[in-house]
């Protein structure tokens, strides 16, 4: 994974969570990138690039462009953007490069008033051990928080992952169900990451655990 | 409007549910476990997503796109419950369903 910080005049305008479509020089489709950082006033947009391997939007992205390089932006969209109009505690659920959206919405959530009376749950998943990598980003926030909690799981079952990790093995709607269960529907949910990871996650809490629709968060693009 | 014959009751068998215009309509005509026959807005009050490709069991259909689920007992939301669906008035006359479509309209909710 990468980070990469591009740089516009004027003010980054957007709400923590949304996505930008970019383009690249010599590349004509765009790809859909979603903030990690917060709205701000110096022009700032933080991305995590996760490599592709024989990607070539990424490979552009990571290995071609240079200080100076321009890109197109067009946005901000989405609709798992953070909701500040209720004090329920927060559940943020991310796969693999859903960690920068996810990200965005703890960074900003930790800025509020009311953080020091709110939870954050954090559930990060991905296949192996060295993809897991949420904890240097999401841990310094702690002392933001009333409580913030961090489960990961490497959802890949190989005899290599089990032999160099000691924490949760499944994938991470299982582990949402595991810590959460019953009391899955208090809380607000944010999340970001494959398809098949968000389609698991919201048949679990919208059907099974009856989390009302207008608390779950998610664009499914990744 | 009125009533206007829809289909035959052999043509839709209890479990299953299928679309159909009447007038200017689409309903979604749904026979339930049990014998009781419901008819009902086909496109989901969410988003412009066909309901017919939703899956049903017992009385509960939920939506492909976004999960909305809706007991057709009453035509009511489950999750969200605020939502709501059109309930078109039905009669079986012999062995035809017909449904009136100027008795209801479609139901739309965000």
């Amino acid at each position: 994974m990468s980070e990469l910080m591009f740089k516009t005049d004027g003010y980054a305008n957007f709400i923590s969570g949304q996505y930008i479509l970019l383009s690249v020089p010599g590349i004509k489709e765009t790809r859909a990138y979603s903030m990690s950082n917060i709205s701000n006033n110096d022009g700032q947009w933080q991305f995590h690039v996760k490599k592709v391997k024989d990607g070539k939007f990424s490979n552009v992205l990571i290995n071609s462009l240079s200080l100076g390089s321009e890109v197109n932006f067009d946005g901000p969209f989405g609709h798992a953007y953070v909701r500040t109009d209720n004090n329920r505690d927060v559940v943020c659920v991310a796969g693999g490069s859903g960690l920068g959206p996810m990200l965005s919405i703890v960074r900003h959530l930790a800025n509020e008033s009311s953080a020091r009376f709110r939870k954050v749950y954090f559930f990060f998943g991905g296949r192996r051990p060295k993809d897991m990598i949420c904890e240097k980003y999401i841990q310094p926030f702690a002392k933001n928080f009333s409580e913030l909690s961090i489960y990961n799981s490497v959802s890949e079952r190989s005899k290599n992952n089990l032999d160099n990790w000691s924490g949760s093995v499944g994938f991470i709607h299982e582990l949402v169900e595991n810590v959460l269960n019953v009391r899955a529907p208090e809380f607000e949910f944010y999340a970001a990451g494959p398809p098949a990871m968000i389609d698991s996650l919201v048949r679990l809490l919208q059907l099974k655990r009856n989390v009302p629709f207008e608390q779950i968060h998610y664009d499914s693009f990744f | 409007m009125g009533f206007q014959k829809v289909c035959d009751l052999d043509e839709l068998w209890e479990g299953d549910m299928d679309v159909f215009d009447v007038g200017d309509k689409e309903i979604l005509l749904v026979h339930l476990e049990g014998g009781k026959i419901v008819a009902t807005q086909n496109i989901c009050p969410h988003q412009n997503f066909e309901l017919v490709e939703g899956s049903l069991s017992g009385t509960i259909l939920t939506c492909k796109a976004h999960l909305w689920q809706f007991d057709l007992n009453v035509c009511k939301g489950i999750n969200p419950e605020h939502s709501v669906l059109a309930q078109y008035p039905i009669e079986i006359r012999g062995e035809e369903i017909y449904v009136d479509p100027s008795g209801d309209e479609p139901k739309y909710s965000h």
